[in-house]
């Protein structure tokens, strides 16, 4: 059964979504639980996919349908519940708030829709070998460990789409490996499905479903960029 | 990790600027509280500490002088009145009470005030309350070198019963100004909370016929304290008329404790100056609340967008910046009212002994519901901007 499903989405600037769209994906779906990674260059329009998936920006034309929610119908307000409630989100930079520690990083992923379960927070921490160092400030921690706690943070409200951005984009190779291999087996144990999107072939060949986003995106038809 | 921790957390990571912010609301919070309910406690406290007196009868001049030498024990006599007059308003039909006051010595700078011996024995400060003698002690006995010292006197000078004296001559102490007579304190005052407790009292003849003094003083007093009959609600008025609009020699000081009042009125502009200078604090402090939280709210741009971007509201965001402003405020009132009680206690302090009046920090006072009040909506108003630019923050730009 379909967990994501999209027709028709297109997604344009400026007065009523703009002429000409920057984003234009006919059809993408995922499974509940499956696990897509998706490829294209920088500049191609993956970070405007996710935002558009995610709810943070509404879709200019289109249908977007997570589970029961029609996501592309839904007014500001009720995306924002949808995030918090639905998607965990990985960032290219982590994104963890400097004076936070690890524990409160991770209970910030939880706090705008479900109840804080510090337990919980404190056992994703311990899944991603961070158990010994929740008291940490983020900025008191390595990269690769950093990036740790954002994956352990976008478990944390149980979602059921986790939507990864470039996750290992400040990564080196080494930790990059490690940080995707924990995330999927963090969204498999927790029944989440995962769209991840990167430049990178080397994090896209683990994965069984593999997209070209250029292919998805028919707006690139004819340029050499596009949107973000 | 709730609205209000997260909003904690914004504040200890500016600590420095969170601090100075906070302090200087405390401070205008301080001021206000002084200037407004301190002063407003003041006033009742002066007003209450008439010593259970309607009026004040002495020579013409100063009806606030002749309140404060008399019933404050403060200020200088104006001058004197007739033996004859005393006696003549105690006569009257609508007085209960009249009792001399004659001034002029002290002890080592403390104020040596005679009256009759009724006056310890017989008056109420306060209704139901009168004076008492500590231990084993008694009231001075007419004629005799005898004194009764009030409580924070005795404490201040170490007098207890049995100890003797030499008086000084005026008000102020000068060693030189010696009197030969040699006075035995027979009595200590229990505390009454009033000026009466700062002076040693001693017979009024004692003062009249110290060595030294004018021949004419033997046949004066400085003052009359007076109390009407209840229900003579006329004596005022027809003793003003006797003594104010129809004499020309005496001054009635009624009602005793409006003369004060009228001090502070006086005193109002300087009061109003305290107040409009606690409130340009109050805003300052709440500029500076506005410009650290904007700075602030610039600086946190990404952190606001990644709130968002994990299903914060805009409205949650929102109310974390105004949290902030309320957190800041809410330590400025604090610690303002901490300030308060410090400079309070000191005031009060020096209130009861400069002038023996008892001054309640916690009186009932208006001050103390609006000012709070009126901190919180100042802090909430100077983090609308700060919280509208949060509101504002566009995700897709700041991540």
């Amino acid at each position: 059964m379909a967990l994501l499903e999209i027709e028709y989405l297109e997604k344009g600037y400026g007065a009523e979504g703009g002429a000409r769209p920057v984003l234009s994906v006919d059809r993408f779906s995922l499974e509940a639980g499956e696990q897509v990674a998706v490829m294209g260059p920088s500049g191609c329009g993956k970070t405007t996919f996710l935002h558009l998936v995610a709810g943070i920006v509404p879709a200019s034309r289109g249908r977007i349908q997570v589970g029961d929610t029609v996501v592309s119908e839904l007014g500001e307000a009720a995306r924002d519940r949808y995030r918090a409630r639905t998607v965990g989100y990985v960032f290219q930079s982590f994104h963890l708030m400097r004076d936070f520690s690890c524990i409160e990083n991770v209970e910030l992923g939880m706090s705008f829709g479900a109840q804080v379960d510090r337990s919980f927070a404190k056992s994703l921490l311990m899944r991603v070998g961070l158990g010994d160092r929740l008291e940490y400030r983020a900025s008191q921690l390595s990269v690769g460990q950093q990036q740790r706690v954002a994956v352990a943070r976008a478990l944390a409200n149980r979602p059921k789409l986790v939507l990864a951005d470039e996750p290992t984009g400040s990564l080196d190779e080494v930790a990059s490996e490690q940080v995707v291999a924990l995330l999927r087996e963090l969204c498999e144990e927790n029944g989440a499905s995962l769209l991840l999107v990167s430049h990178d072939r080397s994090v896209v060949d683990g994965f069984s479903r593999r997209e070209d986003f250029r292919s998805l995106n028919k707006a690139l038809a004819g340029t050499e960029g596009g949107a973000r | 990790m709730t609205a209000w921790r997260i909003a904690l957390k914004g504040l200890r990571s500016r600590v420095l600027s969170s601090s100075v912010t906070a302090g200087s609301l405390a401070l205008s919070v301080c001021l206000l509280l002084l200037v407004w309910g301190f002063k407003a406690e003041a006033e009742r406290s002066f007003a209450a500490a008439d010593g259970g007196f309607d009026a004040v009868l002495g020579p013409r001049g100063s009806k606030l002088q002749i309140v404060l030498n008399a019933l404050y024990h403060l200020d200088e006599s104006p001058g004197l009145l007739r033996w004859s007059d005393y006696e003549q308003i105690k006569s009257n039909p609508m007085v209960a009470a009249a009792y001399p006051i004659a001034v002029g010595d002290n002890y080592q700078g403390i104020r040596l005030v005679g009256t009759v011996s009724e006056y310890l024995t017989q008056h109420e400060f306060r209704e139901g309350q009168g004076f008492a003698i500590a231990g084993s002690g008694r009231v001075f006995s007419e004629g005799q070198l005898e004194a009764v010292v009030g409580s924070q006197a005795a404490k201040q000078l170490k007098l207890k019963v049995g100890d003797t004296f030499h008086p000084y001559h005026g008000l102020q102490y000068d060693a030189n100004a010696r009197h030969e007579e040699l006075y035995t304190v027979v009595g200590v005052l229990e505390p009454t909370g009033t000026p009466g407790d700062r002076v040693i009292w001693i017979p009024v003849a004692g003062v009249q016929n110290m060595s030294g003094h004018a021949a004419a003083a033997a046949n004066s007093v400085s003052a009359v304290l007076v109390a009407f009959k209840p229900g003579a609600r006329t004596a005022g008025f027809q003793l003003d008329m006797l003594y104010n609009r129809r004499g020309d020699r005496l001054t009635l000081a009624w009602p005793a404790s409006q003369s004060v009042l009228r001090l502070f009125e006086k005193l109002s502009w300087f009061d109003l100056a305290l107040r409009g200078i606690a409130v340009l604090v109050a805003l300052i402090a709440a500029a500076g609340v506005t410009a650290t939280l904007y700075n602030a709210m610039s600086e946190r741009r990404r952190d606001i967008a990644v709130w968002r971007a994990l299903g914060a509201r805009r409205r949650v965001v929102f109310a974390i910046a105004t949290m902030e402003s309320l957190g800041i405020s809410l330590c400025g009132l604090a610690l303002g009212a901490c300030l308060y009680l410090v400079s309070g206690y000191a005031l009060a302090a020096v209130a009861r002994e400069k002038a023996g009046v008892m001054l309640e920090l916690f009186a009932p006072n208006a001050a103390f519901l609006w000012v709070p009040l009126g901190v919180l909506a100042i802090g909430f108003l100077a983090g609308l901007a700060p919280a509208v630019k949060a509101y504002r923050v566009d995700v897709t730009k700041d991540l």
